[in-house]
């Protein structure tokens, strides 16, 4: 399958810096990462038509939107975008079905079959019993779902997601999370996704650009960069701390807790986590903050934390006044990313290669449950 | 540009009339005068108010407005010296609410009517029921029922006997009543199409731009009464004022405004 | 009576819808749109709200006039407005244009931009967002914008007397008809006159309230 070429040239003068942002991609979701004022929105709303001045070259799959030198603008509504804002922006004066309608005409006009559309988004993002209801009555949660439907309903080439689940609290953005997971997974759309939040990026995102005052600073596979130091520092003060996000599988629910096993391959290691409400064999993502963990040379004796998992240390960063240390708990599995402080690290002689444990509590770890029934 | 200068003495006459104040107390020194007269007099009065002024010192301010509100305006307020009444009627109201000071009404000027039309009009009207046979749109005065000057203009045309119908039966369908006799004369300025029933004298200050069709003898009388005010402001001053618009040398003065002054007081 | 107050509402009402369509239109604009000579635009349509009435009165009757821009000496063709029904049309359409646009402006500055460029990216061009989001969002506050011109037309006098006269069964309206009662004494008919003109008036006043007040609650939400 080959994924569709968005490309972005742009430049566009704002009040404090200068965007100016180059970049292609063919990856199915791209991430655009950085701290609030770095020009992310900015950056999705170019790519949107939505802002004047905006001079450079935009195009995707060759159909080109924006190319100054040649004259060539086309306006928002010949781009064939789905746009889902950070705050839903929901037409207040149509309800949910009206919502999810409002870009029929452009749908109708494009190919697919609109109605067997709507009835997909309606089901996949569990609509069915909103569809009457006026978009004041709705929580956050619930308008964030409207308004991804809506985009999905107008038979968009693009999609582009602003912070879709900054606006929300941490329980309802663990609820959302799937639905954009499933979303990316069943429509096979190339999405711009902005975010501030590493999890919502690792989550969700195959390349990651990191944007800093308008500029690209970083770009790669959204773990890989997110753990870099100057990247890892961007959030400071804004993200509670890197997250560590990675899929896992249920392997059986007793007592209370669940034990999930990491990375999905057979001989990933098993993990002592909250109670997940789904059967065994379903698959999940979890989070644990690289702040959370410990490491431990032996695993130790009389210890409350559930879970003492090898590791083989990879690589060490320094950060500031603390130190990151990648380590690969399985052949299969992603790397994980712990932070202690310099202090710490000292005492353990750890280099790259050194066998330790990591400790982890199960409290500590986060569970986006899909819902998606089994793997 | 002189409407606050006629305004301010009222506003205060009457802000002291409501305090309670003195109204009616003798006048300390010369203060200033405060006439309602009606509004085609406005030329003339203004003329003679500034001689007046020139030789005494005494200022006067004027209320011009059509005879039918002035005289509800007497009824209802104080502190204004002298009226000068388009019509005897409108007198008569104002005297009959006690508002005038006893002995002191004359009949002052005389006036006419002409039947007016743009300057671009080309219609005769050689006999009174010719106009009633030319084709005019509109044909605009004060209003009837309220406006001396459309008054006298109705009384006129309904005595014109036009071969058993009066004048006033072959125009009424086209009278537009208007506020006062200016506001008339205004549309006849603006529109070829329309006439108007003025005052002679109105039609002289717009010489220049409107055309008389026919000159009406023989209508109503059309007499200017004029009388002090009770409880005036400048009792004193008044009475000088009301003198001296009635010496023969105002009448003059009238006259070249196309007024036919009346029995000058000796 | 009842006469002159279907007249004078059959005046108001088309002078009103007169204004309405490039009324909106401009109020859109003005809140909407950045250009040279904005101030100088909004100004002038205002402009009639701080006029005397009476100005604005004789500036159409110098309009008007044989020898004005749009008279029959300048135009070669007589547009035979002074005194005509016309003229009350236009002169209660001329002084309804500032409450008119005002209140438009307002409810369409009430509608966040973000929903049209919303809809913009829904795959909808400018004139479809306009009918189909701008329009409706902007509704209650388009409705007390059609209810206060229209009370504006209806209550208008000075212009309307200059311009139009006060012809019973031709020009006359529900304001010259007042006038004229009470300047000639007739105060039973000044007085009927008096209480349709406040029962009217308090009617589309209270209607154009609650519609706004309502409006302003809902664009909160």
């Amino acid at each position: 399958m080959t994924h569709p070429v968005l490309c972005v040239h742009v430049t566009l003068p704002l009040d404090r810096f200068g965007l100016d942002v180059a970049f292609e991609t063919t990856h199915r979701v791209t991430g655009i990462f950085g701290v609030s004022g770095s020009g992310k929105t900015t950056l999705l709303e170019t790519v949107a038509g939505l802002r004047r001045g905006a001079r450079g070259r935009i195009a995707l799959n060759g159909d080109v939107w924006l190319d100054t030198e040649k004259r060539v603008r086309v306006p928002p509504e010949g781009r064939g975008i789905g746009y889902v804002p950070q705050d839903s922006l929901l037409f207040p004066h149509l309800d949910v079905l009206g919502n999810l309608r409002a870009g029929h005409g452009r749908a109708r006009r494009g190919a697919g079959d609109v109605d067997a559309t709507l009835d997909g988004v309606v089901t996949v993002l569990g609509l069915q019993p909103l569809l009457s209801r006026a978009p004041s009555t709705l929580s956050g949660g619930e308008r964030q779902r409207v308004a991804l439907g809506r985009a999905l309903c107008s038979g968009p080439r693009l999609l582009l997601l602003d912070e879709p689940l900054a606006s929300l609290d941490a329980a309802l953005r663990r609820k959302v999370l799937p639905f954009l997971r499933r979303v990316r997974d069943e429509f096979a759309l190339p999405m711009l996704l902005v975010s501030h939040d590493p999890v919502e990026v690792q989550a969700l995102c195959d390349d990651l650009v990191v944007l800093n005052e308008g500029r690209i600073v970083a770009r790669g596979e959204p773990r890989a960069v997110l753990t870099r130091p100057e990247v890892f520092t961007l959030g400071e003060g804004e993200v509670e701390g890197f997250q560590n996000v990675i899929p896992a599988q249920v392997v059986e629910t007793r007592d209370g807790v669940s034990v999930v096993r990491l990375g999905g391959a057979a001989e990933g290691p098993l993990l002592t986590v909250h109670r997940s409400g789904l059967a065994p064999g379903s698959a999940l993502l979890v989070g644990i903050p690289a702040d959370e963990i410990t490491l431990a040379l032996q695993p130790p004796p009389g210890l409350s934390a559930r879970n003492a998992v090898p590791a083989r240390v990879e690589r060490v960063q320094q950060v500031g006044a603390s130190r990151l240390v990648t380590v690969r708990v399985a052949a299969g599995a992603p790397p994980l990313v712990a932070e202690v402080t310099a202090d710490a690290l000292a005492d353990l002689h750890v280099a790259p290669g050194t066998g330790l444990y990591l400790l982890v509590k199960a409290s500590a770890v986060t569970l986006y449950e899909d819902g998606a029934g089994a793997a | 540009m002189n409407l606050r200068t006629s305004i301010t003495p009222i506003l205060a006459a009457l802000l002291l009339a409501a305090c309670g104040g003195k109204a009616d107390a003798p006048a300390k020194g010369d203060r200033e005068v405060v006439v309602f007269a009606a509004a085609s007099l406005r030329e003339a009065m203004q003329e003679l108010a500034a001689s007046f002024t020139k030789s005494t010192g005494t200022p006067v301010s004027f209320n011009f407005a059509g005879s039918n509100d002035l005289a509800h305006q007497i009824n209802a307020a104080r502190g204004m010296d002298l009226f000068v009444s388009a019509s005897e009627a409108w007198m008569d109201t104002v005297q009959s609410a006690g508002r005038i000071e006893a002995g002191t009404r004359r009949d002052l000027l005389a006036n006419s009517l002409v039947i007016v039309g743009h300057s671009r009009a080309t219609w005769t009207v050689d006999q009174p029921c010719a106009l009633a046979t030319v084709g005019f749109e509109h044909i605009a005065m004060g209003d009837p029922d309220a406006v001396p000057a459309g008054t006298y203009a109705r009384k006129w045309m309904q005595s014109v006997d036009c071969g058993g119908k009066t004048l006033w039966d072959g125009v009424k369908d086209r009278v537009a009543p208007a506020p006062d006799v200016r506001a008339a004369l205004g549309l006849v300025l603006a529109d070829p199409g329309v006439v108007g029933a003025v005052y002679r004298t109105d039609q002289m200050v717009f010489a220049g731009r409107t055309r008389v069709l026919f000159e009406v003898s023989g209508g109503p009388p059309i007499r200017y009464a004029m009388a002090l005010v009770a409880d005036g402001g400048s009792p004193e001053a008044g009475r000088r004022f009301a003198d001296f618009i009635a010496r023969p040398e105002a009448a003059r003065v009238f006259a070249r405004h196309g007024f036919i002054p009346l029995a000058a007081k000796p | 009576m009842l006469e002159v107050l279907r007249a004078t509402f059959a005046w108001a009402a088309i002078a009103t819808l007169l204004v309405m369509v490039p009324g909106t239109l401009v109020a859109y604009l003005l809140a909407r749109k950045e250009f040279r000579g904005k101030t100088a635009v909004s100004t002038l349509f205002s402009l009639p709200l701080v006029l005397p009435p009476t100005a604005v009165g004789y500036l159409l009757l110098r309009l008007f006039a044989y020898d004005g821009p749009l008279g029959e000496g300048t135009l070669g063709l007589d547009l035979d407005v002074i005194l005509s029904p016309r003229a009350v049309v236009i002169a209660c359409a001329v002084m309804a244009t500032p409450l008119v646009v005002r209140t438009a402006r307002v409810s369409f500055e009430g509608v966040d931009p973000r929903y049209e460029e919303m809809a913009r990216t829904l795959g909808h061009g400018r004139a479809a967002t306009f009918f189909r989001f701008t329009l409706p969002l902007a509704r209650r506050g388009l409705i007390a914008a059609l209810i206060l011109g229209f009370t504006r037309a209806v209550g208008e006098f000075g212009a309307t007397i200059i311009l139009a006269g006060n012809i019973p069964g031709r020009t006359q309206t529900l304001a010259t008809a007042i006038f004229s009662a009470q300047q000639a004494g007739r105060e039973g008919e000044a007085n009927v006159l008096l209480i349709i003109a406040l029962v009217a008036g308090f009617v589309a006043v209270y209607a154009a309230e609650h519609l706004s007040r309502t409006h302003a609650a809902a664009v909160r939400r």
